[in-house]
Parts: structure tokens; C-alpha cells; sequence
């Protein structure tokens, strides 16, 4: 199915300034879009390759709906459930949301230790604390630690950028416990299962878009 | 007078994500109180104190609604002018403000070195890049390196902390310069006549936030 998604140049992620007009306008225009983006959400159930790309979390579900990394993008919705914690974390990539339904709070955090094992979780000061609502926008560099609560049944789309690293630090403000997030890739059949999205996961965010009027 | 700040406080901004919490619920309480910020801003015409305490900038303006520093805060309204420069700067104190029209670039900064008098606009480097709109409120720590890429009528309301440090950076992109801001107390006779605001610009000024709907 075309849509101008297969129109669009190649991104380099390295000059974020430019990434970021590209893709907050890309994203726009496809949530703007709401034919294209039904038919991009309604192909996933008939694409293998895509499918197998969504997945399902303790804090958020993920659907992935067109992917093209050669040309420096994937994009996908975030489909917040109802169980969020503070986590301040990185991502291996740089990316670009369009909120479309709901609202994040959003932190920045800053420290300027070593992201390894040994972090002192304690130490990632918040510099920045945002409530954004449906219709904001923004671009964040894959070296920022951030954290985003949203809403309960907030739901936005993601247009990301190729991995810059192998993994990403995750921290869980309230244990002070550390852990990494690893590329498709580089994880287990046994987390991949773990984390694939069941069919039926996939209908039901699909009725909730039509529901709330997004598709 | 106002009674929402004449009872709030003492706010203390060490606890950044409780003063966060409470200036966020309050700033949003003072905007959707037409009446009463409509009060605060006809009566800085009659309270010399608060006057002396507007100013005019090259890319903005400020009125001073409030100021109890002694309780950790003063409210201010932000209103941009017609110059839109990309200006990196940090602030002397930690604030939280909510855009009431208009819209602006908000970005956020690493620096990759200390802040200081040998600070260059290549260790600079856009991390984060959004649009502010309407509606959006942020809590914002005085450590934070940022740029407001303003729009013309952008008019916000602000919750500033007390002076955390002596000074700020303000540095700008185009022209690679950097220079400091310092406290009112700081300041010499005539940077204050400079930006000092006479009575007829308050009048024009408040005139322009009312064709805006604001109050």
C-alpha cells in the first residue's frame, strides 16, 4: 500500500536539528492522515514482517506499521497501558512523537556519571518535568535520559531513527535497580516470545484507534 | 492581592519535583482565573513597586504579577516580541510556566564542558526539540542550558524560584558570542533605565495581551 511515507528522503539523524523538522512534520501529516494511517494499522494484521515487530510490555504496547531503516526511519504507535512507573532511561536511537490521544509527563534527567552498571540511580537529577498534551511534539537525541508517564490510554507515534548503540540504560527510580534494553537482535527466542504481541493484543488497540476516532 | 498566593507557599525548589507539583497546579489554576489575572495585571498601573519591576528585553517582555520571594516565588507574564533569536541560556533560578497563546521552539542543551567565560556554541549541542503550545507547562531546573525560539504573541505565565546562583549564561548561535545576566541588585544604573518599562509601554503591552484573549 503507498502512502508519501515511501516519498520521504533519507534522514540523517546525525544533524538532529534537520531530523527533527523532517519527521515532527512526516508525523503531522500521517496523524492528520487518518485514511493512510488506518490502512498502515489494518496492513499490520496481513504483514508478517511487521507483526512480528509488535510487541507487548508491562508499561506500553508497541505496533509497528511502517519500517524502512535503510532510509533512517521505523515508525510505529506507542500504546500506553494503564501500569506506569518512573523509569528514567536512554534509547539506542534518536527519535521523533506526535501525541495524538491523551497526555505524557515527561521528565529530563541529567547526570553526567558513566551509564554502566554501576550507576548511582539516586544521582540522575531531574532537570525538566512536562506535561504534554495531545497534538505536542517533540525530537529527543538518543543520549538523553528521559522518562515518560503517560496517561492511561495515551497513544502516540513513533518515528525513530537506526540504533546509535548496542543497548540502553533502564533505571527504576523508586529501587534504584539498573538494567539494559538490547536490540531485536541481540535478545532470546525466549524474550522475543515473551514480548510479541498476541493477535488479539492487536485487534483490541486497533478497536480502541477506531473508538477514539484517531483511524 | 490574590487569595490562591497569598496562601501558598513557603515553596521550596530543592525538592524540584514537589515545587514542581504544586507551581504546575497553581499556575494552572492562576490562567484559567481570567478575572483575577486581569486584576493583577490592571494593578500594576497603581503599584510602583511592581512596575519598577517590569522590563523590556530584546525578545521579550515581562510583567510582574506577584513577587513574594520571601515564600519562594514571583509570578510573571512572559510576553515575546518581534525578535526570534536562537539564544542557549540558563536561568539564576528554577521556574514553571504554562503557554497561554501562541507558540514557540522549545530545545534543550548538553553542554559538553563547564558553563563558563570559555564556553563555545560548539559545545553546545541540541538534544531535545519541541514545539510549545498551548497548554503546555513545564517545570524547568536553573541547571538547564535551553533555547525559546519564539513566535510573535507567544504570551506565558511563570512561576520563578529565588536567584539560585550569581549569574546566567546567554549565548548566541548565530553569532557564536556569550555574555552573563545578574540580579537585579547587580546591575548597573543604566542596564536598568535600559530595560526598565515606562507606563505607556505597560499600557500598550497590556492592551495587546487583552486583544489576545489572555485575560
Amino acid at each position: 500500500m503507498a502512502t508519501f511515507l515511501d516519498d520521504l528522503p533519507p534522514i540523517d539523524w546525525s544533524d538532529l536539528m534537520a531530523a527533527s523538522a523532517q519527521t515532527q512534520s512526516a508525523l503531522r501529516r500521517l496523524g492528520a492522515d487518518k485514511k493512510a494511517l488506518r490502512e498502515l494499522v489494518y496492513a499490520v494484521e496481513t504483514t508478517p514482517r511487521l507483526l512480528a515487530k509488535c510487541e507487548k510490555h508491562a508499561l506500553d504496547d508497541k505496533i509497528v506499521i511502517y519500517d524502512d531503516l535503510e532510509r533512517g526511519f521505523r515508525i510505529r504507535l506507542r500504546l500506553a497501558t494503564s501500569d506506569q512507573h518512573e523509569r528514567a532511561h536512554q534509547h539506542r536511537f534518536s527519535f521523533s512523537t506526535l501525541i495524538l490521544r491523551g497526555m505524557y509527563h515527561q521528565a529530563w534527567y541529567y547526570t553526567d556519571q558513566v551509564l554502566d552498571e554501576n550507576v548511582d540511580v539516586a544521582a540522575i537529577k531531574p532537570v525538566c518535568l512536562r506535561d504534554e498534551p495531545a497534538g505536542s511534539a517533540f525530537t529527543i537525541h538518543h543520549n538523553v535520559i528521559h522518562a515518560t508517564m503517560a496517561d492511561h490510554d495515551t497513544i502516540s507515534l513513533i518515528m525513530r531513527g537506526p540504533a546509535a548503540k548496542d543497548r540502553a540504560i533502564i533505571t527504576h527510580k523508586e529501587t534504584g535497580r539498573v538494567w539494559f534494553r538490547y536490540g531485536e537482535k541481540d535478545e532470546s527466542e525466549e524474550r522475543r516470545k515473551k514480548v510479541q504481541m498476541p493477535l488479539e493484543t492487536y485487534l483490541e488497540w486497533r478497536n480502541k484507534m477506531e473508538g477514539y476516532g484517531l483511524i | 492581592m490574590n487569595k490562591l498566593l497569598d496562601n501558598l507557599g513557603p515553596i521550596d525548589w530543592d525538592d524540584f519535583e514537589r515545587a514542581a507539583a504544586t507551581t504546575k497546579e497553581v499556575v494552572r489554576e492562576l490562567a484559567a482565573d481570567k478575572a483575577g489575572l486581569r486584576e493583577m495585571i490592571y494593578s500594576i498601573e497603581h503599584d510602583p513597586y511592581r512596575l519598577s519591576k517590569c522590563e523590556r528585553h530584546y525578545l521579550l517582555d515581562k510583567f510582574v504579577l506577584y513577587d513574594a520571594l520571601d515564600r519562594g516565588f514571583r509570578v510573571r507574564l512572559h510576553m515575546s516580541t518581534n525578535n526570534h533569536l536562537d539564544r542557549p541560556h540558563d536561568h539564576r533560578f528554577s521556574f514553571t510556566t504554562l503557554i497561554l497563546t501562541g507558540t514557540y521552539q522549545h530545545i534543550w542543551h548538553h553542554v559538553h564542558k563547564n558553563v563558563d567565560d570559555t564556553l563555545e556554541l560548539s559545545d553546545v549541542e541540541p538534544v531535545f526539540i519541541t514545539n510549545e503550545e498551548v497548554g503546555s507547562c513545564y517545570t524547568l531546573h536553573h541547571s538547564a542550558v535551553h533555547t525559546t525560539f519564539t513566535t510573535p504573541n507567544s504570551v506565558s505565565l511563570v512561576i520563578r524560584g529565588p536567584a539560585e546562583k550569581q549569574r546566567s549564561i546567554i549565548t548566541e548561535r548565530e553569532t557564536g558570542k556569550i555574555w552573563w545576566r545578574y540580579g537585579e541588585q547587580e546591575e548597573s544604573a543604566e542596564r536598568r533605565r535600559n530595560k526598565c518599562m515606562s507606563l505607556e509601554d505597560y499600557k500598550t503591552l497590556r492592551a495587546n495581551v487583552e486583544a489576545l484573549g489572555v485575560i
